[in-house]
Order: structure tokens, then sequence, then C-alpha cells
């Protein structure tokens, strides 16, 4: 067994896996890179980056995560069964050994790590994350989640029904993207709220995904005769539409997926330095209050000086000017494998030079 | 044949180094008035730096019609009707000149013949500002660099024109009514605070007293007040009140329209009006003593935040010019060392070789040591100064190279090369403008520009080098000669390459999880220095394994400067990622030419040896 372990170790660590993976690699680099100019990062990396598998017309081709797997693998069983223990080569086991450490914090970062954003206005709290990119339709009783869709998951003519009650949602339409106009006077009978306001339609993607705007128009039946008509929901503004059956309100809403915060943060000042007599941006900061139960203490938010808290990280991604005035956008990352690329570059910057140490030695004595 | 090329091609580089000196065209000296400080994109800079930018965007140059800069800046300021009737703008576009109403035949304008045709397609000049600067044509470009130019200088000619005589005077009977000094009758400033006086005054006056002369004095005012209500363009006037918290430079005219100054101030303006004296006289005394005190005044601003030391540092680094001369002298050690290749057993060609580059290295380091200090930042924080300190890398490498080889002619050949293509590649991406660049938020960090940028563009150097040493052994190879050495040569290099790049690369990562939140993104510029990475793994592996054989081995190895300029420059042209602060336009077509040129190499040499050895296989088999 131990035998038949070995055989299948060394061939796993050939290097030919390695010499035809990383042209193979090198490519969808390139192509992943160009492609971001049309597609977007977002969309490039899912196609290219991380997926095991995508199609180029009719021909399946191994995507950026197979191809690492791979790569992964074969450095494992190379680490393993094919490392020569020796002085000598000591430098190549340690970069190796630098090197799995980073695949495997890759790993923890991608199954693990959580990502979003936090818009505070200067004076207020908040305790709950937005994702990026995943976007939702929200159903709330009575302020309790109770239903959720993914955007992408909606289609036209779907029928949700709002549970143990007679009220069904027929969807209308939805757009990943989408475009506002006014709704023209003649056509606003039966429309309520949002969609009284405004007509959403679809438009095409923009590269950037986080400037797509998603909606969806449905129908509302078997609510009170009042109630009942055209609405639309759309995450660029924040109405929510709120339905009610017999002493319970419904509240439904498209948004960016939520995650809540174990402790609150709350906004004190935001600013913007510029550099003398111009608008470019020399530094951003933002002067916050952390406050977790009983304990409260300020904290300070600058480019390329974050903090970190209970897992968290929060970084200074941008800044926006909203109705409640000029507000902060924190980036929030949880990431238990935040370590792991910080060990792994001192341990490769050590093997390669006590390899080139070794080798420079090794050549004068010869 | 090819001697008598390679000498040629050292007098062409000797006659070169010695035509690149101006002769001035006043008499004043204007070493004084160079150093004095204005606010100017976000810094405090010298005027001389700020002649220099607005004549290489008027020029493409550093001077203007022959002189130097700052003689420009001069005369603009305190003689801006001869500098508005000088001929400085070029406009070969007949559909720009069509557009604008200008003589066919002609191709040099002045600003005055100019401004008409501007001010007249104003609505379509704003049409194309206000569209995506991607959608431009080429004359619309051409119409916008144009329009933006002429504005830059006619807000420049007319930033002093307060403090200069008044073309029409003040009629001689209202300055003897109102009780007016005629010493405080000669410019605009110095009758602002009559201006209550005469308007009351000709208000009062019968409508058959007001003379010509009154109402084009008059006119002449309004205009003068008017022209000065536009942008701060010329911040000359450190802030006086320390309520200026954000430590804004002002203009003259803001100042005088904000009502900001006070006797600092004041005192200032006085000071720039005895220069503008002096100028127009051509009073060397006057002028020394005038530049020198309003010098003195800037630096006493208490808020102003002037060093007096980077000041004067800023003014010798612009004058010295030591990077075009050493580019002179990278061009002479180019040319010697070609010779003492081709004249192996001549050994005065490879110490004049040496004696070319040794100072020219020591021009481009003083340069660079010059920058930090004037910046105080870390050497490499924009695209040119990666260039810049890419450049130094590979020539003191080859250097140190050279000095434990045998064979020194061609190390040091390739030092100069690498010297003359990276000072050519910097001396265009100068064009632009100034150089010493404020940095954006996410860069001012000394800690990562000292560490990841340093260290992944000395990474780059090191590939660059590596890469024209195979070009060197693929080179001979394809001529027959054994490399086996110096492939083993190359080995090293690709190492340390590999050793810089990769923990470059990972640093970089390290920075931008404590900027943006995460290690890797994917974003361009990342994949572009991941894909430097890869190749050199790719290539170390492949070499190891037994994959790449010695041809193999070389070409991949001469590749890399491809893979390097494509992550260097290549990524940047996408437009698209977090290091927009890179982003560039414009070399595109550069950058395939080059790509093309070192796969069309690689691609013959490589070819060239395949069929060597075929013939030499059959040879042994007969």
């Amino acid at each position: 067994m131990l035998k038949k372990l070995h055989k299948i170790g060394i061939r796993l660590a050939r290097p030919d896996i390695l010499f035809f993976c990383l042209p193979w690699l090198m490519v969808l680099l390139v192509v992943g890179t160009v492609a971001q100019r049309d597609l977007g990062l977002f969309r490039a990396e899912q196609l290219f980056f991380s997926s095991w598998v995508f199609w180029w017309g009719p021909l399946p081709l191994p995507g950026g995560a197979l191809t690492l797997t791979l790569i992964f693998i074969n450095l494992c069983a190379k680490f393993i069964f094919k490392s020569t223990w020796s002085w000598y080569k000591s430098g190549v086991i340690l970069t190796h050994f630098g090197i799995l450490l980073l695949f495997i914090g890759a790993i923890f970062t991608a199954t693990t790590a959580e990502e979003g954003y936090m818009t505070i206005p200067e004076g207020w709290e908040k305790s709950v994350i937005q994702d990026y990119h995943k976007k939702g339709f929200y159903i709330f009783k009575n302020e309790q989640l109770i239903a959720s869709y993914e955007i992408s998951d909606l289609v036209e003519g779907q029928h949700i029904v709002l549970p143990d009650t007679p009220v069904s949602l027929h969807i209308r339409n939805v757009c990943q993207n989408c475009s506002f106009a006014p709704t023209p006077e003649n056509q606003k009978a039966g429309k309520h709220g949002l969609a009284e306001k405004i007509t959403l339609t679809a438009r095409p993607l923009n590269p950037q995904n986080e400037a797509n705007m998603a909606g969806i128009t449905f129908d509302v039946k078997g609510a009170e005769e009042d109630e009942n008509g055209f609405y639309a929901s759309t995450e660029a503004a924040p109405h929510a539409i709120h339905i009610s059956v017999k002493e319970d309100d419904y509240r439904l809403q498209v948004q960016r997926e939520e995650r809540p915060l174990p402790f609150t943060i709350r906004l004190i000042d935001f600013q913007r330095d510029f550099h003398p007599g111009t608008m470019m941006a020399k530094a951003y900061r933002s002067d916050i209050e952390v406050l977790d139960g009983e304990a409260h203490w300020p904290a300070h938010i600058s480019m390329n000086h974050p903090l970190r808290y209970k897992g968290y990280t929060f970084f200074q991604s941008s800044f926006a000017q909203t109705p409640a005035g000029e507000a902060t956008i924190l980036a929030v990352v949880k990431n238990t494998g935040w370590l792991f690329p910080y060990i792994a570059s001192i341990v490769i910057a050590c093997g390669l030079l006590l390899h080139l140490a070794i080798r420079k030695g090794r050549s004068k004595y010869e | 044949m090819n001697k008598f090329l390679l000498i040629g091609f050292f007098i062409l580089f000797l006659v070169g180094a010695g035509a690149c000196s101006a002769a001035r065209a006043t008499p004043l000296d204007m070493q004084v008035f160079s150093m004095i400080p204005l606010q100017h994109d976000g810094r405090v800079k010298p005027l001389e730096s700020f002649a220099r930018h607005m004549a290489l965007r008027l020029t493409g140059t550093t001077s203007v019609q022959g002189r130097p800069a700052i003689d420009f800046l001069a005369e603009a300021l305190f003689d801006p009707t001869r500098t508005a009737e000088r001929p400085l703008f070029t406009i070969r576009n007949p559909e720009i000149k069509s557009l604008l109403g200008l003589p066919e035949e002609e191709k040099h304008f002045s600003l005055t013949v100019l401004l008409p045709g501007l001010q007249k397609e104003q609505k379509t000049i704003a049409a194309i500002l206000a569209r995506d600067d991607k959608s431009w044509s080429h004359t619309e470009r051409a119409l916008i660099t144009l329009y933006e130019t002429a504005s830059d200088l006619r807000d420049l000619v007319k930033s002093l024109h307060f403090i200069l005589p008044l073309r029409m005077p003040l009629p001689e009977f209202v300055r003897a009514e109102l009780d007016i000094p005629a010493s405080e009758a000669d410019t605009y400033l110095d009758l602002k605070r009559y201006e209550e006086k005469i308007s009351t005054f000709v208000r009062a006056l019968p409508e058959e007293q007001v003379s010509d002369d009154l109402k084009l004095f008059i006119l002449q005012l309004s205009l003068i007040e008017q022209s000065g209500d536009t942008e701060p363009f010329f911040r000359i006037m450190p802030p006086e009140w320390p309520l200026n918290q954000g430590q804004e430079w002002l203009s003259p005219w803001i100042l005088i329209n904000s009502g900001m100054g006070g006797p600092e101030s004041a005192a200032y303006l006085d000071l720039w009006k005895d220069m503008a004296v002096a100028y127009r006289a051509q009073d060397t005394r006057a002028w020394q003593v005038a530049t020198e005190a309003a010098y003195q005044k800037a630096l006493s601003f208490k808020n102003s935040g002037v060093s007096p030391r980077r000041l004067v540092l800023e003014t010798r680094y612009q004058q010295w010019n030591l990077l075009f001369y050493s580019f002179v002298l990278f061009g002479i050690a180019t040319a010697c060392g070609a010779a003492a290749l081709s004249f192996p057993r001549v050994a005065v060609l490879r110490y004049l070789t040496a004696g070319a580059l040794i100072p020219a290295v020591g021009l481009h380091a003083t340069a660079l040591c010059m920058r930090v200090m004037i910046l105080e930042r870390p050497p490499v924080s924009t695209l040119y100064e990666s260039v810049l300190f890419v450049s130094l890398i590979c020539v003191a490498t080859a250097l140190v190279f050279a000095l434990f080889q045998k064979n020194k002619s061609f190390p040091l050949f390739l030092a100069a090369v690498s010297g003359v293509i990276f000072s050519f590649l910097s001396g265009y991406l100068a064009k632009d403008g100034d150089t010493l660049q404020v940095l954006v938020a996410v860069l001012n960090t000394n800690f990562w520009l000292a560490t990841h940028v340093t260290v992944i563009t000395a990474g780059y150097g090191l590939c660059v080098l590596t890469a024209m040493l195979a070009h060197g052994a693929l080179l001979m190879k394809a001529f027959g000669k054994d490399v086996s050495g110096l492939t083993r040569k190359v080995w090293a290099p690709a190492l340390i390459s590999l050793l810089l790049t990769s923990v470059g690369t990972i640093l970089g990562g390290v920075w931008a999880d404590q900027s943006w939140g995460r290690f890797w993104g994917w974003d361009p510029k990342e994949n572009g220095a991941l894909l430097i990475v890869l190749w050199l793994v790719w290539v170390v592996h492949g070499k190891i394994s037994g994959h790449l054989k010695e041809t193999g081995f070389l070409v991949s190895v001469a590749l890399l400067n491809v893979i390097v300029a494509l992550a260097w420059f290549g990524v940047n042209l996408l437009s698209v990622g977090l290091h927009s602060y890179g982003f560039i336009s414009g070399i595109a077509w550069g950058l395939g030419v080059f790509c093309t040129v070192e796969a069309v190499f690689v691609g013959v040499c490589g070819a060239v040896i395949k069929r060597k050895s075929y013939l030499s296989g059959v040879a042994t088999c007969v």
C-alpha cells in the first residue's frame, strides 16, 4: 500500500506537470487580465481565475482554480516524495515550503474570508456590513427576515407567495443593471411607491460589478385592495415596500446582502486632505468609535492603517456624499488566513537567499 | 565598413554632447529669480521648475525659441505683450487652422492670433470636453491640447498685469484734479486705492468732458479687472494668515480680489513690482537687488513651509540636467563598447567605455539622490522614477558583473546599452511635464515605497540585464560560438531576478492587504508582477528538469524582456483596476514595436541555431 502510494506520489511529483501547467496559467493570466477591460475585474476573475473549467466555444478548458490545484498537488508530491533532504537543497526545500504556505493561505482565504463594506455618514453608527456582489430580494415579516432570493435566480413570470398569506408576487421584470426613467403620467395608474415615480429597464452590465444597480418590478395580488398593484424595488433607492396582512407588516426590498457585525462602529469625523491647491487627495482619515457592549473607545482608520478587531479588519476604502452628509466607506474583511502570506513571504525570501548563498559557497569551493 | 560606421556613431555622440548649451538672450542674471518659490501642482517649487513645465507644455522641450525657460517666464510675466506676440504655437493640422480661421500657409502662431479663434469656438471645445476623451478624434485631441496650452499661457501672461505700467496712462487732468501723485498712478495696483475717487469723479463729469483718452483708460482698467477674475494659476503668494489651514498659496489676483492680503503680502507684491520695473528697463543691478529681496521675503513668510535647502537643490537639479549628460555619456560608452567588441585587442576602447560609463553612473545616481532629497521619499514612486531606478540597477549590476569577468567588453557594452535605452525612455516619459510630482493618498507611505516598490523595480532591472545577457549569448551562438560558459553566467542573475521579483510581488500583496483589505485581487498590475515570477519559475524549473536545453533556456530568458515590458508598461494601458495612479496612454505603439522586434530577434537567432545544429548533425552522420 505504502509502495503504491509512493509510486503515485512520485508520478504526481513529475516536473512535466509544472512545466505544462505554468504556461497555461500564464495564458489564463494574460487573457484574464486583458478581458478585464471589457468584462470588468469581477466577471473576468469568475470566468478565468476562480473557475474549474470554462468554455471556449464548444471546447472546455481548465480554469485557474483547476490549474492552481494541479500545481499545488504537484508541489505537495514533490515536497513529500522527491525532496532531497540535504543541506545543499535546504534553500530549495524552504522556498517550496513557503510556496506551499502561500497556497494554504490562499485556500483558507478562498473558503473562509468574508468581504464587504460599510457606508457610514458622520454621526451615524452601523453594525452590519454589505456584500460587494451578492444582491437579493428580501422579505421581512415584522422586521424578521423570512425569505430571500438572489437576484440572479429570479426570472420573469415567477410567482412568490408570502408565507401563510394569500398574497402573491408576480415578477414582471428583473434587471441586473437597471436604468431609471420617470414614469409617464398616463402610465401611473395602478402603480405604487417607487414604481409611480420611476420606470426600471434593463441595460447592459457595467464592467465594474459594484456599479451595477439591480432591481425588479412585480405585481402584488391578494392583498388589501389599495395595496394590490404594480411595484418596483431597486438597490439604488432605499425605499422599502410595505404590505400589511392582518396585523403583520411585510417589508420587501432589493438590496445587497447584509451580514451583522458583533459590535458597532460610529463615525465621528471623516477628513479628506488634498495636496494644496489641487483636487488630488493626500490622505483620507476616519475618526471612529467602536462600541462593543458597555465598552467603547475611539480609533482611527486611514489609508495603509487599518483597524483590526475581533477577526475583522476595517480599511479606509472610499467616501461618499450622502443625503445624511459626508460618509466614509470602509472595506471590511474577515480573513482567518491573513497571516499566511506574511509568514510565507519571509520563508520564501529566506529560502531563495539560502539557496543562492549555498550555491555561491559551493561554486567557490569547487 | 562596420568599423567606419562605429567611428561615425562615436563622432555623432561627441557632436551631440557639445551642442547642448543654449545662449542667453537677456543680460539679467536669472539665478536668484529662478529660485523664488511658488506653489504649483500641489507642492512648493522654484520658478525654474515651473518655467520648465510651461516650456514643456508649449514646445515639448525645456527651452522656448532657443532661450532658457526661465528667461521666457520672466518675459511672459514682465513683458507679456512681447510673449503674446511671439509665434510659440506650431499648428500643422489643416482642419484646426480652418476651424480657428488661421492662414493655411503658416504653421507658427502667436497667442494674440490664436485667442480670437479659440474664443469663437468655445462651444465646439466645450462640446468635445463634455464627451469621454476616449471618443475624441486625433484632430479633437490636438484642438483640446492647443486650447489648454493657450489658456495656460494666457493665464500666465496676465498674472502680473496689475503691477505692470498701464498702456493708457491716467489722463493728466484727472490725476491733477484728484491730487494723485505721479508715482502712484503707474499701475493698476497703484490706482486700485483711488478706484472709488476716480469712479465718483468720472461719473460727475459732464458727457462732453469725457475724452476718448479717459474712456480708453477706464476700459483698460475694466479689462484688467475682468482678466483677473480667473482660476488661481500663478500661486506666488505664501499664506499670510494661520487661518489658511490647507497651506494653500494664492495667486496675486485672488489675493487682491479676496482681500486675504496683509502688510507682508503688500511688501512682497511691491518687490515683484520692483522686479518688473528692473526687467523692463533691463537694469542688471536693480534686477539683482529686487530678485534677492523678493527671494528673501518669500522665505520669511511664517506659514509658507518653504525649505530653502530643497528650493536650491531643485533649482540645481533642473539647471544641471545631470540625466541629460549621463545619457550623452551612456551614448559615448555604447559607441566605445561596440568598438571594443569589434576590436577586442584594442584595450583602450575598453578603458574608454569604462571611462564614460563610470561618470555616467555617477551623474545618474547623483540625480536620483537629489530627487530623493527634494521629494523626501524613496527613489521610486512613479513610472518615470521606476525607469530611472531600473536604469541605475541595470548599469550598476552590469559594471559589477564586468569586474568579475575576464572578458569585460560584453558586460560593459550591456551596461552602456541599457543606460542609453532607459535614458531615452525616461526622456520620453519626462515630456509630460514636471517629473517631481506629489503622490496620491495610497502611495503616501514611505515604508512600502522603500520596500515593495524598490524591491520589485530592482527585480525588473535584474530581469532586463539577465535577458540582455541571454540576447548576447543567443547572438554568439547563432554565429557558431561556444556559449556554455555564458549560459552558466545567465543562471545566477536569473535566480536573483526570481528572488527580487517574487519577494517584491509578495510584499506588494502585503501592502494591498494593508491598504485594500486583500492580499491578492487579480488586478492587472498584480497579474503583471505575477507573470514575471511565473515565467522565471518556469524557466528555472524547465532548465533543472531538462525540458529546456541550452537554446531553449536562452530563448526563454531573452523573452523575459517582453514579459517585463508587458508587466511594467502594458498593464497600465488597460486603464482598469485599483492601480489607477499608474495608468498611461500613448505608448501602445512603441510597446508593440518593441515586443515584435524582440520576438523576431529571438526567433531568428533560435532558427539559425537550430539550422546549424541540424546541419552539424547531418555532417556528423555523413
